[in-house]
């Protein structure tokens, strides 16, 4: 399976990658926007998205129409801080699949992945 | 009526620091903030939200040199040893959770959080706007204290 993390802080990008890693997820792509993000699911098969929201150049909601416009039809997850239910509603409606909010367990989140793994996407 | 909010922040820290950081911070005695060009002393670095929408204002955390250290080594297994740039990102990382958990306990409130910034310089100072109001809440964690800082504008 590869996923693809988007988050603007290293940290928060870091944490995802280690949280993975203890899952049995190793082969990984970050992005730090966006931007980025469309750019990478455009040129690489992407399994799974772990998308934030608030990011400089792009926000992830805007990738996520963006990806979702052009076709592509790979999981994605929010993983964000925006909690209120109308945030959720709007990104539930944008295309995306699932939704985590920050802050999060390592269990947490290999618990919401591990729904995907090993299954087609 | 900032009071009100206090325990929102609080809650909202406490949940950061349980799930991030596998510890709970002890809560010191709120206090409202009195001067802003009175220096955060002996807190090195500030990492500061925006809120607008229905409600406006700040939260800033501010700590100590060494619980900046202590909860970025924490949170990404590192060994940072001055305030750099992944230190700096790590703390961003941290006041934007609580923001993001604090303003989803608003109910029926309309908030935007802007993206984090950081302030950093021993006895910085930070200006808030006239007729706001803050309120600092001291906390203690095995990391180190810090400073939780509400402001609102009215």
């Amino acid at each position: 399976m590869k996923v693809l993390i988007v988050d603007d802080s290293k940290t928060m990008r870091t944490i995802i990658k280690g949280a993975l890693g203890k899952g049995g997820i190793s082969d990984v792509l970050e992005a730090v926007n966006g931007k980025e993000a469309v750019s990478a699911v455009m040129t690489s098969d992407v399994d799974l998205i772990l998308m934030d929201w608030n990011m400089p150049e792009m926000s992830g909601l805007e990738a996520v129409k963006t990806i979702r416009a052009a076709g592509n039809d790979s999981t994605i997850m929010m993983v964000t801080t925006e909690a209120e239910k109308h945030r959720i509603i709007e990104a539930l409606q944008s295309g995306v699949n699932d939704y985590l909010v920050k802050p999060f367990t390592p269990d947490i989140l290999l618990g919401k992945i591990n729904k995907y793994v090993g299954k087609p996407v | 009526m900032i009071a009100e909010y206090v325990d929102h922040f609080v809650i909202a820290t406490t949940d950061v620091f349980r799930a991030m950081l596998n510890c709970v911070p002890k809560l010191g005695t709120p206090q409202w903030s009195v001067e802003d060009d009175e220096g955060l002393g002996p807190f090195h670095v500030s990492a500061i939200v925006g809120l607008s929408g229905t409600i406006k204002g700040t939260i800033e955390m501010s700590f100590p040199e060494n619980t900046a250290l202590a909860i970025c080594n924490k949170l990404v297994e590192g060994d940072n040893t001055h305030l750099n740039a992944d230190v700096i990102d790590a703390l961003g990382e941290m006041v934007n959770m609580v923001s993001g958990g604090a303003k989803a306990k608003f109910v029926g409130e309309r908030i935007d959080a802007s993206l984090p910034s950081v302030i950093k310089g021993k006895n910085h100072t930070i200006q808030h706007p006239s007729g706001s109001q803050s309120v600092n809440i001291p906390l203690e964690s095995e990391l180190g204290n810090l400073l939780v800082r509400i402001t609102i504008n009215y």
